[in-house]
């Protein structure tokens, strides 16, 4: 989560994810989140409400719909078998500077994946 | 990618210097020429497989092969049919069945021996043509439990295989041997729905180089009477 080209914190309300009822980052001040996609269709809308620079009592909603590519693979009969996720690409967005994906591969390690700039 | 390329540049290497060092020495101890003919064919089975098939609940199959001495060289042929099935994780399960040859030729360093015995090192070019399925069932902590069925119904697989292996006369007209398979370069085509996991005849998929081993049974046909063995020049 940028602003301009640095990274700076941004407070969230919350953020929401289709498929679950889970929230996420709920009154949270950061500048990276780690979020989910969802294993069971091809495209993830994360809503994003949260206080843009200089405002704390004006929240801002924003959402951006992703969509990916599953490849199922057996790793062992002990590991059973699991989804690759690849191919990210934005299919939508609402914020003002299209979210742009620096990794289309995605995992659940370190690796940052999309930067939104507000 | 780097490293298992360079693993199989090695072991190709050490093949090829252990293949040279036996030809250098065969070529010392035996100089007379050995005329390329076919002599007999041999029919066999691999025993492994069928062991295999009556103690491992997840395998099942078997294998016929056939080679054709033609004094030095023998060209081989092997056919096999192979299933397996495997449990996975939260009552999921993989299940291939399919059919495989090979198609190939070793050389013999033992041209000479009487019994036809043979130690040996070939190539083969290996295909596959087989299905497998898979029901994937994943728990995830915000999406809870996905459960996925995968079919892939008509996949082909080649690859290539580097071998060595003996064969001894036990008995008149029979022989008995291993063949140790070095296997690699895989190519799949079809796996449309999940990557391939278990290749019919090569073996579990994405693994770089493989490891394969028979011991098989022969029984010999004669294809044109065989003349006693010459005497060894000096």
């Amino acid at each position: 989560m940028a602003e301009s080209d640095s990274v700076n914190t941004v407070t969230f309300v919350v953020i929401r994810v289709s498929g679950t009822d889970s929230v996420f980052y709920k009154n949270k001040k950061t500048s990276t989140l780690k979020l989910p996609v969802s294993p069971r269709v091809l495209q993830t809308t994360f809503t994003l409400q949260y206080y843009p620079k200089g405002d704390t009592v004006n929240s801002k909603t924003d959402s951006v719909k992703l969509t990916y590519v599953k490849q199922y693979f057996v790793v062992s009969p002990e590991c059973g078998g699991y989804a690759y996720f690849s191919n990210l690409s934005v299919l939508s967005s609402s914020f003002v500077r299209e979210p742009k994906v620096v990794n289309s591969q995605l995992s659940t390690g370190a690796t940052t994946n999309l930067e939104i700039k507000l | 990618m780097q490293r298992r390329t360079l693993k199989l540049s090695c072991s190709l290497l050490l093949c090829l210097l252990v293949t040279f060092s036996f030809a250098q020495k065969a070529k010392k101890t035996d100089s007379l020429k050995v005329k390329f003919y076919p002599r007999s064919l041999r029919a066999g089975t691999d025993l492994i497989s069928l062991i295999k098939s009556n103690t491992d609940k997840t395998f099942s199959g078997w294998e016929a092969n056939v080679d054709v001495d033609c004094g030095k060289y023998y060209v081989t042929f092997d056919y096999g049919y192979l299933t397996r099935n495997y449990s996975l994780p939260f009552n999921g399960a993989y299940q291939n069945a399919g059919t495989y040859w090979r198609l190939g030729a070793d050389i013999n360093l033992l041209k000479k021996d009487p019994d036809r015995n043979m130690f040996f090192f070939g190539i083969r070019y290996g295909h596959s043509s087989f299905s497998e399925s898979a029901t994937i069932v994943s728990v995830d902590p915000y999406f809870g439990e996905t459960k996925r069925f995968l079919n892939n119904s008509t996949v082909t697989a080649t690859w290539a295989e580097l071998t060595t292996g003996l064969r001894v006369k036990f008995f008149s007209g029979f022989w008995m041997g291993y063949t140790a398979r070095m296997k690699f370069a895989p190519n799949v085509k079809g796996d449309t729905q999940m990557t391939t996991y278990d290749i019919p005849g090569y073996g579990l998929h994405g693994e770089g180089i493989y490891w394969g081993f028979n011991y098989q049974i022969f029984w010999s046909i004669p294809i044109v009477k065989q003349k006693k063995p010459m005497p060894i020049a000096k």
